[in-house]
């Protein structure tokens, strides 16, 4: 069963693991099931993450119990469909999570940036 | 169209099995549809796979895991009571094991020997009978062509030496090495060098390597090393200690150093190794080579056997037993622990019945369960440790001296590997017996009532494991009790003769003649005889439990037999109150060119002549020795069967004879003290020696009592630890029975409402009880008694004065487990006389 989603603070689950990141981002475009999942997630970083299941379903029983996801009943036509295969969506905190932990990193990288470090490998 | 699956997808289903239930029951169908989404897949694909579910596999059951031991924690937290009394059964169930295995796998099971597997002692037969001595020139031969041995060497005992450092000291547990024994038996001294070939022969300096225990003794300190320890005057250089834990290849756990056995005893002042004609071998076979295969290739006339410590087989019997019974006590104390559990698995029926109906798995629940009880299983193990840690000390001090090891008995890694296992064990049969009954939980029926018929089952199996306790703890207390009376019959107040007030002193004349002894001797007993606080004096080569004992051969029917003999002054017999069945003793009168006489105890006259009546019978003896010659001598006296060893308790066939007509060096000098005297008549002693001999240096005269006590300190040991075992054992039943009494009680508060409210007296309420309580008992003594049987018969040869199957003994028994269970019943049968009818009523 899914936690309540209200009253909780976002930031209380950061930082998240680069793994967990890319799967809510994946998520964050629509339903998906889990081997579309490992596929976006290979596409977004040109093929360097390749999630294996065994990866995936872990982080995806942590989003259930955390309330970043939920199992969603929509399912595509019967003819296209797997009766197996479970569709995920992201919560609305889910959504919060993956805003504060994005703008976590952004914050990160831009300190990064402001330091002479950044400048000399530009140049 | 279905296609067969690759061997990739297979081997990735059955990994996935491996799973836990739930996670598999929730992912495992959407993880297999997604790896076989997109059709064929490389190997190198399912490789990758394969090992992310592996990695899943370890991390959710380590999840599951953490879960099961947070829900473990908070139900022993929810009930302290019922957690406590688990943890303190387990801990003393788990401590009295521990406790135990710790001295088995010290003296027992390690040996202090690397590959000890590959050592042998030789054997060497003359006429079929194969002896543990090998003739000198035959040694020579195997050492000059070993077969299949690596190496051989001998040892012997070393001759009475004695030190002079302060007061004189008695170092008789000298034992005689070749230099090569270091070598076979692989272990290098701790401290200096053992022995090379220059220190092995008649012209060497005299040089000793001491034992671990002996160099504590003289202060411990490496600055001994070449110093001079005096032995029998003479000064020895110390080269060499051995480690902790080495007692030379017979394990004796009193021997004090060893000498080089080609350095003889020169005359009798000197220390040295006797010269005999035969020796006692210890060989190491060829690696890879089993004890059979080497045999069969040994020379003719060796063989070999497994190096064993004689001491060693005097406490195996002791040991296995206590081990057994230390297993009951853990057995009883798990049954009792799963009859509690039992119980709050049944209230907690409701709980569980509502858990399945939300999902979770029924392995779910039998892996918390078991997690609960495991927990439960070594907090009790840990507790037990800490107090075997704690006690070990106090046990090992009621052991023997003479148990080889005992500086080595500790708590060690092996001990708590078994402690481990002990507790995984105790966990799992205390866990499994809650399971049986709760697999029955179904949520239809749990949830809308608490089901009688379950409560009733479950009463049948709690009864069954109090049955079973009461069954275990009646098999412990009839083998302490036998144990016990083994004791109290060997104790030194009622051996067949009597010790009270004597004292004794060992003296040997070293090199003196036939007519110098005796004179000695006579001479001796005379001083003593008129020394303030002593009533008399006697002398004799052996005394009853002694140990010190001589072989000679008697012919009866033209058949030689070994038996004991014993050389001894007229009194002798008189003074330790042994009775004269038939005949006479000996008197002044029995002198050396007198009519050569015997008096025979009675085992032997009855084999002499079944009828016994041997008086005026003329027997041939052959004293041992090497220029005796066989005598023919007149059967003057029957005496009394006197038990002859302390552990092996049979009476032997004894011959007595006159000091006179055969004066050995050595004696027991024999003392009857004044009652409270006892200081003054040893000082007394003493003096006597002295004033005779004032360079002979003896040992100290000592009480009987205390010397036979020695004597039978395994017994005393077994008896004390078996009762404490009985005690424990019973103490635990007792606690189940009471519970499960109380228990019923419960069950049936309303019962016994309604029968309180119609009239049923105070009396008629606790006969109730009582008749349950007892029924339990009655019939768990039953069942007891009968595993009794087949089990005290391990007992025989360590029990003396009682038979395994003593009808008194288990009757008693009986009696007392009964006594117990009716006590232990006394609080739920209070709980059932104050049943209120109006409360119990109301409350259904």
């Amino acid at each position: 069963m899914p936690r309540q989603s209200t009253g909780r603070d976002p930031q209380d689950l950061l930082p998240l693991t680069p793994a967990m990141f890319h799967v809510l981002v994946a998520l964050a475009d629509g339903d998906r099931h889990g081997y579309a999942i490992i596929q976006d997630v290979s596409a977004r970083t040109g093929g360097r993450v390749q999630l294996g299941t065994g990866t995936l379903y872990g982080i995806i029983k942590r989003l259930l119990a955390d309330g970043l996801a939920i199992e969603s009943k929509r399912r595509p036509a019967a003819g296209e469909d797997d009766e197996r295969r479970r569709y995920y969506r992201l919560t609305p905190f889910g959504t919060q999570v993956v805003s504060a932990e994005t703008a976590r990193l952004e914050e990160m990288v831009h300190a990064a940036r402001a330091t002479r470090l950044w400048r000399k490998v530009k140049a | 169209m279905t296609r067969r699956p690759s061997i990739g997808a297979r081997l990735y289903r059955a990994v996935l099995r491996l799973l836990p239930t739930d996670f598999h029951g929730d992912f495992g169908g959407a993880m297999a549809a997604d790896v076989e989404a997109a059709g064929p897949r490389s190997a190198a694909f399912w490789w990758r796979e394969i090992r992310s579910i592996l990695a899943a596999v370890v991390r959710e059951h380590a999840d599951a895991l953490r879960q099961d031991v947070r829900y473990g924690l908070r139900m022993m937290r929810r009930t302290p009571g019922f957690t406590a009394m688990a943890v303190l059964m387990l801990a003393l169930g788990t401590g009295v094991n521990v406790a135990m295995f710790s001295i088995v796998d010290a003296v027992l099971l390690r040996s202090p020997f690397p590959r000890a597997d590959e050592l042998a002692a030789v054997r060497f037969s003359v006429k079929d009978r194969a002896t543990s001595l090998v003739p000198v020139d035959r040694y020579h031969d195997l050492a000059a062509a070993p077969g299949p041995l690596t190496s051989v060497a001998a040892f012997g005992n070393g001759l009475h030496v004695l030190t002079g450092q302060g007061d004189p000291q008695n170092v008789d547990d000298i034992e005689c090495f070749d230099p090569a024994m270091f070598d076979v038996l692989r272990t290098p001294p701790k401290l200096g060098r053992t022995f090379g070939p220059a220190d092995d022969h008649p012209g060497a300096a005299p040089v000793i390597v001491l034992s671990y225990p002996f160099w504590r003794q003289l202060g411990g300190s490496d600055a001994i090393l070449g110093s001079a320890i005096t032995l029998n005057q003479t000064p020895v250089t110390v080269i060499g200690v051995m480690p902790s834990g080495f007692a030379g290849p017979l394990a004796r756990g009193d021997v004090q150093g060893w000498l080089p056995r080609g350095r003889p005893v020169k005359s009798a002042e000197n220390a040295g190794c006797r010269q005999t004609a035969a020796l006692n071998l210890v060989a190491r076979v060829r690696p890879g080579l089993s004890l059979a295969s080497a045999n069969a290739a040994m020379p003719p006339g060796f063989s070999l056997i497994p190096l064993a410590s004689p001491i060693m087989d005097d406490v195996r019997t002791p040991f296995t037993v206590l081990m057994g019974a230390v297993a009951c006590v853990l057995l009883i104390a798990c049954l009792n622990v799963g009859g509690l559990q039992m119980e709050r698995s049944l209230a907690r029926r409701r709980e569980i019945a509502l858990r399945v109906a939300l999902g979770a798995s029924r392995s779910r629940l039998v892996r918390q369960t078991l997690t609960e009880n495991l927990l439960l299983a070594f907090a009790g193990a840990t507790a037990g440790l800490v107090a075997t840690r704690l006690t070990l000390a106090a046990i090992v001090a009621l052991l023997p001296g003479n148990v080889p090891y005992l500086d080595q008995i500790a708590v060690n890694g092996r001990v708590l590997a078994l402690a481990i296992g002990a507790a995984a064990a105790a966990g799992l049969v205390a866990g499994l017996l809650p399971l049986a009954e709760s697999r029955s939980v179904t949520p239809a029926r749990d949830l809308s009532d608490a089901s009688r018929a379950s409560e009733r089952r479950a009463g049948w199996a709690r009864r069954a494991l109090v049955v079973a306790e009461v069954a275990l703890s009646i098999v412990v207390l009839i083998g302490a009790a036998l144990m016990i009376q083994t004791f109290l019959t060997l104790r030194p107040s009622r051996p067949g003769f009597d010790p009270d007030n004597k004292l004794i002193m060992s003296v040997r004349l070293r090199g003196a003649t036939p007519d110098g002894s005796e004179q000695f001797f006579a001479q001796l007993f005379e001083r003593l005889r008129a020394t303030p606080g002593i009533r008399g004096a006697e002398g004799s080569t052996y005394f009853p439990m002694g140990g010190n004992t001589a072989i000679a051969s008697i012919t009866i029917d033209g058949t030689p037999r070994d038996l004991l003999t014993n050389y001894t002054t007229p009194g002798f017999f008189h003074l330790l109150k042994i009775p004269l069945v038939a005949g006479r003793m000996f008197s002044a009168a029995d002198a050396r060119g007198s009519e050569p006489v015997l008096i025979v105890n009675e085992q032997l006259a009855s084999r002499i002549r079944p009828d016994g009546r041997v008086i005026g019978h003329r027997v041939t003896v052959q004293s041992q020795g090497s220029n005796t010659v066989p005598i023919e001598r007149t059967i003057v006296g029957v005496l009394a069967n006197t038990r002859s060893s302390s552990v092996n308790t049979r009476p032997r066939d004894e011959a007595h004879i006159p000091y006179a007509q055969f004066p050995v060096i050595s004696q027991w000098v024999v003392a009857d003290a004044l009652p409270g005297r006892h200081a003054e008549a040893m000082a007394g002693m003493r003096a006597a020696v002295r004033a005779l001999r004032p360079d002979l240096v003896v040992a100290d005269p000592r009480p009987m009592v205390n010397y036979l006590g020695e004597r039978i300190a395994t017994t005393r040991f077994g008896a004390w630890v078996l009762g404490a075992l009985a005690a424990l054992a019973v103490g635990v039943a007792a606690i189940g029975l009471a519970a499960t009494i109380g228990w019923w009680v419960r069950q049936r508060t309303r019962e016994i409402g309604v029968r309180i409210a119609l009239g049923a007296s105070r009396a008629g309420v606790t006969a109730l009880v009582l008749r349950q309580g007892l029924t339990l008992a009655v019939v768990g003594i039953g069942v007891g008694c009968a595993c009794a049987v087949g089990v005290t018969r391990y007992l025989t040869g360590w029990i003396y004065g009682v038979t395994p199957l003593d009808p008194g003994t288990f009757a008693g028994c009986a009696v007392l487990m009964l006594l117990v269970a009716a006590a232990s019943v006394y609080v739920p049968v209070r709980q059932a006389t104050s049943v209120d009818p109006v409360v119990a009523l109301k409350a259904e």
